[in-house]
């Protein structure tokens, strides 16, 4: 097997293995960000306020002592 | 989970794709009897669906601008993510298949290839905008630099044509170029649904990041 | 909820007054931290309000939200019953005083207010009035950039009050003052006092008291307390707007209109201190010296020296794009331009229009460098074609670039961007100019095909910016 079949072979793996890098790398991240916040509400950008961090796996209610997080917002 | 379903059943008819270019697909293209000439039924439909994919991504960012819904950005920030990748294996499989078949990496009289690189490059700029991007104001300027690439994609397209007259004949139509209709056509299909499985889970990570501060999300 | 007057029966004797701001559960959010949070509160119309807090309150984030300058995360504005989602509607309203004086430094005094007098659409009798209300009239002849900071905030404080707004928005106008401009502007402050609604910020309590009808606080972006007013009976009964001035009000330049005027600015701006020009002529020539010299053994080489000239353009432009925009951005002045409720077409075509002849005369120069360092023989007949070929390429060039321009500028990553973007979007002109000077160079003809593809860029980079500049522009 010459460099250039390693090359050969190294692409048509390629063609696998970028979307599905793309697909567990992304699942991951979502399942991470998610833990801890529920179901994600389809918030506007500027609106959501980050009422979780995630951090290590573990949610910390970062404005617990704000009461008005909790204040519904429009 | 839908969306999962629509990503695992592009798979599975991907991995039929493969197995019948692998045992029925002819290996001859132009005279020249190779595997890497397989690499084409990957090659077409990457480059296919992620052109498409920047489409749909103009569309959306026109949408955005017109009204700035956040799941519009989101649309088109993971359709030109996602098409960036796509680019990038149409990019890698031209170059490897120009190696083999023209014995050079590249050929500036490739048209296709060059300008398959020039659209890369446009859209690496709105990639690296987007991650300094912050305030609703600034995917609004992501969204306007979407759309505006978008216009000059066929003038760049059209200015490479006059460049360099093809070099090869257009890919799909040549007599010496016999394809497996149902293979190419089963991984066009496969592609495209990995394709619109992997832009709506990206929508669902922006969708979540909402809620993490912005210096805290992984970057990419 | 928090209402600056506390609700009333609607029996009251006293006349009701017009609403003139109201602000229904604005909430203002940088990312993910709300600068204003959930505000909700009606001023009458006449009335004086001062905002005080601490740093961070969000005392300017309001004032720029009342003036259409940010829009709200989520919550509604209304200045006289005009929704203010459009700066556009609101600016005729509203006179606006940020920190940021707004001022063009290579103007005069006086070419400031005339320009923001043109782009309104009033009579340029004001320019002398304002200038006389705020002591200006003699240095009125001098660069704005001469001026000490109290001249200036004197300038900036004509400059909003040129339109006779409805509404006076003032970001701590009385800092940086000294007695006798503060005294000018108590005097100006109280002949306003009862027609015009003004809303200033202070971190002193005592003028605040001295200028004020009402006092609000702000606290981490809410109104936590509400001043006691004088005037019990002037509840604001009225539906919006009903008894709003109606006096005829002069209408902001058009698109045309505002890019002629812009195209002026630019042209008198560039023309005071020839800074882009000159600046962009010297980088071309040492690039023409230095590739030169890379590239000895191309001269007389018509594809090359085609080559070297159009790689002179491109970098000229991304040069002149971003130096001439330095002066647009120092001290805000686009956003003052923008705030007079000028269209964003006509302030982005009137740029372009002034980038390219500024470009243009570049691209000539550079045309004779590259013909004398690369000793290229001039076929007759080929410069009228050369002159087409390099107009187009210059229209294309600063039809993308002022866009993108204003794109990598609001990105952290500041002008390192402007290339990235530019330069790949750029492609088409850089291979049309290239083909059709070398062909130009040999045959003394004009290539059609590479005519058609500048004049499509040029056009659909045009159209497509024209529709897309003003979504680039907001803060």
């Amino acid at each position: 097997m010459t460099g250039l079949d390693v090359v050969l072979v190294a692409v048509f793996a390629a063609v696998w293995l970028v979307p599905l890098g793309l697909a567990v790398r992304w699942e991951r991240r979502l399942r991470t960000e998610r833990r801890g916040l529920g179901p994600v509400p389809e918030a506007a950008p500027e609106t959501a306020a980050p009422r979780m961090r995630v951090e290590d796996g573990r949610a910390d209610d970062r404005r617990a002592e704000d009461q008005r997080a909790e204040a519904p917002r429009r | 989970m839908r969306w999962r379903v629509i990503g695992g059943a592009g798979l599975a008819t991907l991995l039929v794709a493969s197995a019948l270019i692998a045992t029925q697909a002819s290996r001859q293209f132009y005279g020249v009897d190779h595997p890497v000439n397989l690499l084409f039924y990957f090659h077409v439909s990457v480059a296919w669906v992620g052109f498409a994919g920047l489409a749909v991504a103009a569309v959306a960012s026109a949408a955005y601008l017109r009204r700035p819904l956040p799941q519009r950005s989101w649309v088109a920030q993971a359709a030109v993510r996602v098409s960036f990748a796509f680019l990038t294996l149409t990019l890698m499989t031209g170059m490897v298949w120009g190696r083999y078949i023209w014995n050079s990496w590249w050929e500036w009289s490739d048209i296709r290839l060059v300008t398959a690189l020039l659209v890369w490059f446009i859209y690496a700029g709105y990639l690296v905008y987007h991650r300094e991007a912050k305030h609703a104001a600034d995917y609004r300027r992501g969204a306007a630099f979407c759309v505006l690439a978008f216009v000059s994609v066929p003038i760049t397209v059209a200015s490479t044509r006059l460049w360099q007259s093809p070099f090869h004949g257009t890919t799909m139509t040549g007599d010496s170029v016999t394809i497996h209709l149902p293979a190419f056509l089963l991984a066009l299909a496969g592609m495209s649904a990995v394709y619109v499985y992997l832009v709506a889970l990206r929508r669902q990570v922006h969708a979540a990041d909402q809620f993490i501060p912005a210096s805290e999300r992984p970057r990419s | 909820m928090t209402s600056l007057l506390p609700a009333r029966p609607q029996t009251s004797t006293v006349p009701a007054r017009a609403v003139a701001v109201r602000l229904e559960h604005v909430t203002k959010a940088y990312g993910a931290r709300p600068a204003i949070d959930d505000v909700s509160l009606t001023i009458p119309t006449g009335s004086s309000v001062a905002l005080v807090g601490a740093n961070g309150a969000g005392k300017s984030t309001l004032l720029a939200l009342l003036a259409g300058l940010l829009r709200p995360t989520s919550g509604r504005v209304t200045v006289h019953g005009c929704a203010l989602e459009q700066r556009r509607e609101a600016s005729p309203r509203v006179g606006l005083l940020t920190h940021q004086t707004m001022l063009y430094d290579r103007l005069t005094g006086r070419e400031n207010l005339v320009l923001h007098a043109r782009l309104r659409g009033i009579s340029l009798h004001r320019v002398d009035m304002a200038l006389e209300q705020v002591g200006l009239v003699a240095a009125a002849d001098r660069p704005a950039g001469s001026y000490s900071h109290g001249m200036r905030k004197r300038l900036a404080l004509a400059r909003v009050q040129l339109h006779e707004p409805d509404v006076l928005l003032l970001d701590e106008p009385f800092a940086g003052l000294d007695p006798d401009a503060q005294q000018r502007l108590a005097r100006l402050l109280a002949a306003l006092r009862g027609t015009t609604t003004i809303l200033f910020t202070t971190h002193d309590l005592a003028t605040a008291a001295a200028h004020a009808d009402e006092v609000l606080q702000l606290d981490a972006g809410r109104v936590s307390r509400a001043g006691h007013p004088e005037d019990a009976g002037a509840e604001p009964a009225d539906p919006d707007g009903a008894s709003a001035p109606a006096a005829p009000r002069a209408r902001p330049a058009g698109m045309l209109r505002t890019a002629w005027i812009v195209f002026r600015k630019d042209l008198t701006v560039e023309a005071r201190g020839r800074a882009t020009t000159s600046a962009v002529l010297i980088l071309a020539g040492l690039l023409a010296v230095v590739l030169g010299m890379a590239f000895e053994p191309l001269a007389g080489n018509p594809r090359a020296v085609a080559g070297v000239l159009w790689v002179l353009v491109v970098f000229a432009a991304l040069h002149g794009l971003t130096r001439s925009f330095d002066e647009d951005a120092h001290d805000d002045a686009l956003r003052g331009v923008l705030l007079t409720g000028a269209e964003p077409a006509g302030v982005y075509l009137g740029r372009v229009a002034s980038a390219s002849v500024v470009l243009l005369a570049v691209a000539l120069a550079a045309l004779g460098a590259v013909a004398v360092l690369f000793a290229v023989p001039f076929p007759s007949g080929a410069l009228p074609g050369l002159l087409v070929v390099l107009a187009l390429a210059v229209l294309g060039l600063a039809a993308v670039g002022t866009v993108l321009t204003v794109i990598a500028r609001h990105s952290p990553l500041g002008e390192t961007l402007l290339p990235l973007l530019l330069l790949p979007l750029a492609v088409p002109v850089l291979l049309a100019g290239i083909e059709s000077v070398a062909t130009l160079l040999e045959t003394g003809a004009l290539d059609g095909g590479w005519l058609r593809i500048l004049a499509f860029y040029a056009v659909g980079m045009l159209a497509a910016s024209t529709i897309v500049f003003e979504h680039t522009v907001e803060g």
